[in-house]
């Protein structure tokens, strides 16, 4: 048995590090470059601010490491209810900021739960599919589980965030993934959700023909007709969900943003600027890009919410096309490096608190990078670890070191299965 | 309750490599976005972040200042505020807003940014110039609702001194949407001031300097933020050349004190060059109320008076010359050999033709040679000149019209003016035109006596007096002695046609001169004489007068004169409309013109006052 600290993988902990650098060099040139004359007072001050979270989220990673796994694994549930208390609490208490009622202030401290809720979210979902009934495929874990993500879910919903939302909701397929409940050619199935959702955003006449031909397409391949019927049942299950949702349920001004995501010249001025103005930034980047704080549609104030959501175009256009791989790299090596180490003890519950760790990373990644290359609608959800917020840079921060600590303390779950 | 491993060993490295997998292909699809949008279609964005960034601004030279002949200031400019738009951010939702702000009627901001927007959705430019302060005041403080909503200075042209030469001067005004099309290659853009007519026009080029242009980079506000690449590519303004005229503010602002009430022209030149030393028009205008938006009485006045203000008589209303033209018919008669200085003509009170008996006006002048007919104004001795055969010579229509064009009659002059009128000189063809069935001797002896189908200008008239006065040169009339650069005082004098001499002999010219002498000294111009006066000794003027009939109304009062008359400086041709004869209004004018300008002041104010007190009879016809 090795002591613990032999385990740390110290590969993780530096692959964070550099992405956090990363995010603080494009905060600070976002703040503190030639556009900072045009920024709120406020947000002025992120690169500062940004820098202390850093400070306080390597002390928080410190102290995880140092609590041992099992308190980890005992605290989870106390852990959820906390964060979903602050979710309830922030609907009554909460301070509106963009539009969403996600803050919650505590004097001058404010911090945006939805984020923290994450932490508690996976460490309690986790935990409910690793124990043995629900490994053995009783339906009730599973709903228990599911019901464990989609309370968070609706109470943010609530808040009126709903791009965070659809962060938690995915959840649900990456979970199932990794827990082992449902066969690997059931999960198979899920593919048809995701493409017609997207189809349906960019033409839902597209989506209603991939969903026909998914559905034929299922039957004739795996020669069942329960197989084609869910494959039909999934794909134009999501076309009726995806028309609710995106022409029923979301707000005028998300509308706006899907239907300046199929074609942005027409809303040039309106939703659709972000998105031209992001593509324009990070397209004349180039393969060098145009260097540190020499970014013309950063450090002209050409894009919106630079320090936060957009702060891929920072990149983009003044690191170039050589920066941005550089950090999608970065963030390829911390995902699978995660869900790696989350396998290498045999173990469930580090397993599907890495899988949870990394689908919302994963997530995050694809919306936010997406929607500033123009494959995504703008969606308000952060890149993890780049982006400017305190919230959730703690959060990010805590799930890499819980599953670091799951990973370096394996040994201790020995003593469970005895 | 137990944990063990949910899934075979195997089982979770087919899922750690399923995961694997979908993040790298996700990984993968954006590198791959990436390249394509940083690499391989970079040159479109490149445009497109630059076209967001950089802007051109145009910046306008200060239009340059026009002077008189001494130095004394005519026209320089003030600073307005002009507000102007950028259609890129402007949101047209806000043209209510702006026109309340603006005080203006919201169609009018409308039309205006359509045109604006129109044009380019990239360029900034005016939107609203010369706004009051007031109106300044209120938009700049709403700017920052109003996106794309800018300020600029502008400048508008601004008059000084007694003498309003609205005609000389001519007016500027923002510039047409229609001159735009056409003028924008050179750098004009909306909300640029052009000279419309006079010498604003002509000289427009020269007056405009050079647009600077500068290339910045502006924020999503529109705000600048800094020069593009330190300004290499910058284009510094430079202003427009100074113009100093050869106009005389203060002959100029007398002349026009006479002409108030009146209709007509005058045109005084210096002899020897043809540099026009004033030159009247009137009615005449304020040219300080082309400013902005025209206040309707100023429209009303200046487009639908009946006496049609913008119209320059000086250089384009002709009337017959009267008896104003029997010097030049003096000297064609001597320079051909029709007459000599002595060859007698005889004036019974009038002149027989085709049964028509052509008046001589005083009665019998009896027989008379060619001073004395001039003296005198004898009709018929110029009837006879222009229709007998005297010395078995005569004068026929075709060598009648070749002089007159010789002497600039009937033709453009090469003026730095761009209003002007060749007037009429009539030839067989016109007559042919004219009268199908035929003409004779009786439709064109009329032409001798300077009566008839023909018309001449106050310009035409100076600038033949002048040839009488310098001995025989045509001169090349014009209004602009030199141009100055403010910048550097370069000084470019500008070229002009060559002055051409007349085939007349100063025997001659010497003849017609005594005549005209005589007619200011003891003749029908006795009242443009300039006795001494104090310290000043006399001057002596040289000159002949006319009355131009008019079938329309009373007839015109025409004089034209030389001075000194024994050392001709300065020629001046006057035109009173309905005046009546050329001795009562025209000729003092003329002679109060010419002592100002020799001796920089006035001596006889019971003239000023008699002259001042005439005005113009309304012509029949007149609404």
């Amino acid at each position: 048995m090795r002591a613990w600290y032999k385990n740390l993988d110290w590969m993780t902990i530096l692959v964070w590090a550099l992405l956090v650098c990363a995010g603080l060099t494009a905060i600070y040139s976002a703040t503190h470059g030639p556009a900072r004359e045009f920024l709120l007072l406020s947000v002025q001050r992120n690169f500062n601010r940004q820098l202390m979270w850093f400070g306080i989220s390597a002390v928080l990673m410190i102290v995880i490491i140092l609590t041992p796994a099992r308190v980890i694994f005992r605290l989870s549930p106390l852990v959820y209810v906390i964060t979903v208390g602050l979710l309830v609490a922030a609907l009554v208490f909460g301070r509106e900021i963009n539009g969403a009622k996600s803050w919650l202030y505590i004097g001058p401290f404010g911090m945006q739960v939805s984020e923290i809720a994450k932490v508690g979210t996976v460490l309690l979902a986790a935990r409910m599919l690793s124990t043995n009934a629900a490994r053995e495929g009783k339906w009730q874990y599973l709903l228990f589980a599911g019901a464990t993500v989609l309370l968070p879910a609706v109470l943010i919903v609530l808040q009126n965030d709903a791009g965070t939302a659809l962060v938690f909701l995915a959840l649900i397929p990456v979970l199932l993934f990794w827990s082992g409940a449902v066969p690997l050619s059931w999960m198979s199935l899920l593919v048809a959700p995701l493409v017609v959702g997207y189809l349906y955003i960019v033409n839902p006449l597209m989506a209603g023909f991939f969903a026909l031909v998914f559905s034929v397409g299922t039957l004739f391949v795996m020669r069942s007709k329960v197989f084609g019927g869910l494959a039909g049942l999934f794909s134009f299950g999501t076309l009726v969900m995806a028309y609710i949702a995106l022409d029923k349920v979301l707000q005028p001004h998300q509308q706006g943003r899907i239907r300046a995501f199929a074609d942005p010249e027409k809303y040039r001025l309106t939703e659709g600027f972000h998105v031209i103005q992001a593509k324009a930034a990070i397209g004349s980047g180039g393969f060098f890009g145009k260097g540190f704080t020499n970014g013309t549609q950063t450090q002209l104030a050409y894009i919106p919410e630079q320090s936060t959501d957009f702060i891929f175009c920072v990149i983009g256009e003044e690191f170039g096309f050589i920066g941005s791989i550089v950090l999608l790299t970065l963030f390829g090596m911390l995902l699978i490096r995660l869900a790696t180490l989350g396998t290498a003890a045999g173990f469930a519950f580090p397993r599907l608190f890495a899988a949870g760790v990394t689908g919302i990373f994963l997530v995050h990644v694809i919306v936010n990078v997406g929607m500033t290359v123009g494959l995504m609608p703008v969606i308000g959800i952060p890149l993890p670890l780049i982006s400017y917020g305190g919230s959730a840079l703690l959060a990010n921060t805590a799930m890499i070191a819980i599953a670091l600590n799951l990973h370096a303390r394996r040994d201790e779950f020995a003593i469970y299965t005895g | 309750m137990s944990y063990k491993p949910a899934v075979s060993k195997e089982d979770t490295r087919i899922r750690l490599r399923i995961f694997s997998g979908v993040v790298l292909f996700i990984l993968v699809t954006l590198g791959v976005r990436l390249a394509q949008m940083q690499i391989i279609d970079r040159e479109q964005y490149t445009v497109q972040a630059e076209g967001n960034a950089l802007e051109e601004k145009l910046i306008r030279p200060a239009r340059g200042y026009v002077l008189d002949r001494n130095g004394a200031l005519l026209v320089d400019n003030e600073t307005t505020l002009s507000v102007t738009v950028s259609p890129r951010y402007f949101d047209d939702e806000d043209i209510p807003e702006v026109a309340e702000l603006a005080g203006l009627p919201e169609s009018v901001v409308r039309r205006r940014y359509d045109e604006i927007s129109a044009r380019s959705r990239y360029q900034t430019d005016v939107l609203l110039t010369d706004v009051s302060f007031d109106a300044f005041a209120r938009l700049q403080e709403a700017q920052y609702r109003l996106r794309g909503i800018g300020f600029e200075e502008g400048q508008q042209r601004r008059y000084h001194g007694e003498a309003r030469m609205s005609h000389a001067l001519g007016y500027v005004r923002e510039i047409s949407a229609d001159q735009l099309a056409e003028m924008e290659e050179e750098g004009y853009r909306m909300g640029d001031m052009v000279g419309i007519t006079g010498i604003e026009r002509e000289y427009e080029s020269v007056l405009r300097g050079r647009v600077g242009r500068k290339y910045v980079l502006v924020n999503v506000h529109g705000m600048e933020v800094q020069p593009y690449e330190d300004g290499v590519y910058d284009v510094e303004a430079e202003s427009g050349f100074e113009l100093h005229l050869t106009i005389d503010a203060k002959v100029q602002a007398l002349a026009e004190s006479l002409f108030v009430n009146k209709r007509g022209g005058a045109v005084m030149m210096d002899v020897r060059d043809g540099a026009i030393i004033s030159m009247v028009s009137a009615p005449d205008y304020d040219l300080a109320e082309w400013r902005g938006r025209l206040s309707q009485e100023f429209v009303d006045y200046v487009y639908r008076n009946p006496e049609r203000p913008l119209f320059v008589r000086a250089t384009q209303s002709y009337q017959p010359p009267g008896s104003t033209w029997k010097p030049f018919m003096a000297i064609v008669g001597l320079q051909e050999g029709i007459i000599t200085e002595d060859t007698q003509l005889y004036c019974g009170g009038g002149y027989m033709l085709g049964g028509r008996l052509f008046r001589c006006h005083g009665g019998a002048h009896g027989s008379i040679n060619v001073v004395r007919a001039i003296q005198v104004s004898c009709n018929t001795f110029f009837f006879r000149l222009m229709n007998d055969t005297i010395n078995g010579k005569r004068m026929d229509l075709d060598t009648w019209g070749e002089w007159a064009h010789r002497f600039g009659f009937g033709t453009l002059a090469p003026i730095d003016f761009p209003e002007q009128d060749a007037g009429l000189i009539p030839d067989s063809a016109y007559y042919n035109r004219l009268f199908p069935s035929g003409w004779g001797p009786g439709y064109t002896v009329n032409l001798g006596i300077g009566q008839g189908n023909m018309g001449v200008t106050p310009l035409q008239l100076a600038r033949y007096s002048a040839v009488v006065a310098n001995g025989g040169t045509l001169v090349t009339p014009h209004l602009v002695m030199e141009q100055v650069d403010p910048a550097t005082g370069e000084v470019r004098e500008p070229v002009f046609r060559r002055q051409r001499e007349l085939p007349i002999s100063p025997e001659n010219i010497a003849i017609v001169r005594r005549g005209m002498e005589l007619v200011v000294e003891a003749g029908t111009a006795r009242r443009a004489q300039i006795p001494a006066s104090g310290d000043f000794p006399e001057i002596l003027v040289a000159g002949k007068t006319g009355t131009s009939e008019n079938p329309r109304g009373p007839d015109h009062a025409v004089f034209i004169a030389y001075a000194p008359a024994d050392n001709p400086q300065v020629a001046v041709g006057v035109l009173v409309e309905n005046a009546g004869f050329g001795s009562t209004t025209a000729a003092p004018i003329a002679s109060l013109m010419i002592e100002q300008y020799f001796r920089g002041e006035t001596t006889r104010p019971g003239v000023i006052s008699a002259v001042r007190a005439h005005s113009s009879a309304r012509e029949r016809g007149d609404g």
